[in-house]
């Protein structure tokens, strides 16, 4: 009885999800500078994505659309939110991972590093003005994605001592490389006068790259990686309980682990190497998800995953819209929510663990 | 059916076990017991698979037991390791279920087979009305039948605890050993226990193996291991031994050396 009880919660749960998430979509394109009626967005928006489809039916729908609005919803806007939703997805989801199974609820989802050095990797294109060289438009998200999972390989080797990686050893190691990678990249801005607001921008987190391009090479490496970790989730709520005695009911805890962190700082950093670093949304989402479903890592990974990309679509539109033509840069909304967040969290924490 | 065959193990360039042999037949409750520090804890996660010995094997029906996957380990052998289930937000009833992972594959989701036997377990431990609660609600003492409920549910032939009364009141230490005697007799299934509590180990052990520096010292039954000079080389405290009135086993009684 219980059981079924709960699966009816969860689907309802589900349901209000999307439900929101589809409202936090329709107002995100609405919004911004070009003023373009709801009816106008939603009439585009749907004839590009049924009518224009299919042959024969397009002539059917009144076009009666400027084509400079079409090109502002269809090759703006949209591209856009596809994009913030799924770079909050992934960081949400990737912040489940780590405070799980690291198993500290500071945990997020550049604590290995990963960000630090997609933005060194980053840092290092901009300054040598390589942007648009050998990859064309990729050269700055690929090199920061190839950096990245290079910095995680240098904190896995300094943790793996005598056979096997501790836990504690991961976290350390993880501090000093982003420190050595810290000053690399303070360092890279000190000399590098004019282009350091590029830079800096970039650090700040930013979904300015327009076009599909981005959010489609991204989407099945973030997808891919949020199934397996899901199919991890029962051994990850075993590890919440210890590993020793995690091992002893049978769990491969070794192995597990070396899944889960590569998978999620993987999809860290498809996110990072296309929107710089976002910080506080891998942290707050699954802390503010746990007070709403609980502990069972089966339920919160998706939940999370879903709350991720409504919050960062709706931090990506007041971004741009609130001091609008200026467009702020996202880490600094996601800052100015998350942080006053946090500290609520730390003070009314009551429990023990999260 | 476990058997310790010249088993030794290194700290670094320390041996801290050596020469380790002997065997637990089906049914039998050993009891681990030794000064802080002489390997029993090192011994058990040998015995347990988590750390592998630097020479010797462990036999687990005459098949060494790093040939046994986690899974197929966890299924034979249940141990409770000294760090317990951290306090953490899960209710008790997921945490038993947990005890069923090495029956479930990745695909499958829990059957009523296993729903079943958590519930009967719930109830033979007393455990139902806290079935959900979670962890981090219950005492020390709660968690620990928790953790042991956990373990029946992997129905296992050999459950190996590492001392798990230290910290708790002398009635919840009765409680739990009391519990764990009678799941063993009703499954007929093998219990390894270190144990602090001399006087408990042999009350509750059909053999005792006493452990110094790394080697056995001694293993056999109550009387071969509770004798007064015995005890004063090991402990170097010389306690007085007396028969229990009732099990008619021997007992310590420690004197101070005041007077």
């Amino acid at each position: 009885m219980k059981e079924q009880h709960t699966t009816k919660k969860w689907i309802f749960l589900g349901a209000t999800l999307f439900l929101v998430l589809l409202l936090v979509i329709v107002w995100s394109v609405t919004m911004g500078s070009a003023n373009i009626s709801y009816l106008t967005v939603w009439k585009i928006t749907i004839w590009k994505i049924v009518f224009s489809r299919i042959p024969g039916l397009e002539t059917l729908f009144d076009g009666s659309w400027k084509s400079f609005e079409e090109t502002i919803v269809w090759q703006v806007r949209l591209p856009r939110v596809f994009l913030a939703g799924l770079v909050g997805m992934a960081l949400a989801s990737a912040g489940v991972v780590f405070q799980g199974v690291l198993r500290n609820p500071l945990a997020d989802p550049y604590i290995l590093g990963v960000s630090s050095g997609s933005a060194l990797g980053a840092a290092l294109v901009i300054i040598t003005g390589w942007q648009n060289s050998f990859l064309g438009a990729w050269t700055l998200p690929l090199t920061a994605f190839v950096t990245g999972m290079i910095t995680l390989l240098i904190v896995y080797r300094l943790a793996y001592v005598g056979h096997r990686v501790k836990m504690e050893t991961i976290l350390l190691s993880g501090v000093v490389v982003q420190a050595f990678v810290g000053a690399a990249l303070s360092f890279i801005l000190s000399v590098s006068d004019e282009r350091m607001q590029q830079i800096v921008y970039w650090l700040m987190g930013s979904l300015a790259l327009t076009g599909w391009e981005h959010g489609w090479v991204i989407m099945p490496l973030v997808l891919t990686g949020i199934v397996i970790m899901w199919l991890f989730t029962r051994e990850l709520n075993i590890l919440a309980l210890g590993e020793q005695s995690a091992y002893h009911v049978g769990v491969s805890v070794d192995r597990v682990r070396l899944v889960l962190l590569v998978m999620a700082s993987l999809i860290t950093g498809a996110a990072v190497s296309v929107s710089g670093t976002i910080g506080f949304v891998g942290l707050v989402v699954p802390h503010i998800v746990r007070l709403i479903v609980g502990t069972d890592h089966r339920v919160l990974l998706p939940v999370s995953a879903l709350t991720g990309a409504i919050l960062l679509i709706a931090a990506d539109t007041v971004a741009r819209t609130i001091m609008e033509p200026r467009e702020l840069p996202i880490g600094v909304i996601t800052a100015f929510l998350g942080a006053p967040f946090f500290a609520y969290l730390l003070r009314r924490r009551k429990r023990h663990y999260f | 059916m476990l058997e310790a065959r010249k088993i030794g193990k290194k700290w670094g360039e320390e041996w801290v076990l050596q020469d380790i042999r002997f065997s637990v037949k089906p049914g039998e409750c050993l009891g681990i017991i030794g000064p802080n520090g002489s390997g029993k804890s090192t011994l058990l996660k040998v015995l347990s698979g988590a750390e592998k010995p630097d020479t010797g094997e462990v036999l687990l029906d005459h098949k060494p037991i790093r040939n046994y996957s986690n899974r197929k380990l966890a299924m034979k052998m249940a141990v409770l390791p000294q760090e317990g289930l951290q306090p953490y937000p899960v209710t008790v009833y997921d945490t038993i279920m947990m005890g069923r992972y090495p029956y479930l594959k990745w695909y499958q989701h829990e059957s009523g087979e296993d729903r079943r036997v958590v519930q009967d377990i719930l109830e033979e431990t007393s455990l139902t009305g806290l079935a959900y609660k979670t962890l981090d609600q219950l005492s020390g003492g709660e968690r620990q039948r928790v953790a042991i409920a956990r373990a029946m549910a992997q129905q296992p032939e050999i459950m190996m605890l590492d001392e798990p009364t230290t910290y708790l009141d002398i009635g919840y230490q009765l409680s739990i050993l009391n519990g764990l005697k009678s799941w063993q007799r009703k499954k007929s299934a093998t219990l390894i226990i270190v144990l602090h509590d001399l006087n408990l180990a042999v009350q509750y052990c059909d053999r005792i193996l006493l452990m110094e520096k790394g080697r056995v010292y001694k293993w056999g039954s109550g009387r071969d291991v509770m004798d007064a000079s015995t005890l004063q080389k090991i402990y170097g405290v010389r306690p007085v031994v007396i028969e229990h009135p009732d099990l008619k086993v021997p007992q310590i009684i420690l004197q101070s050396g005041l007077s």
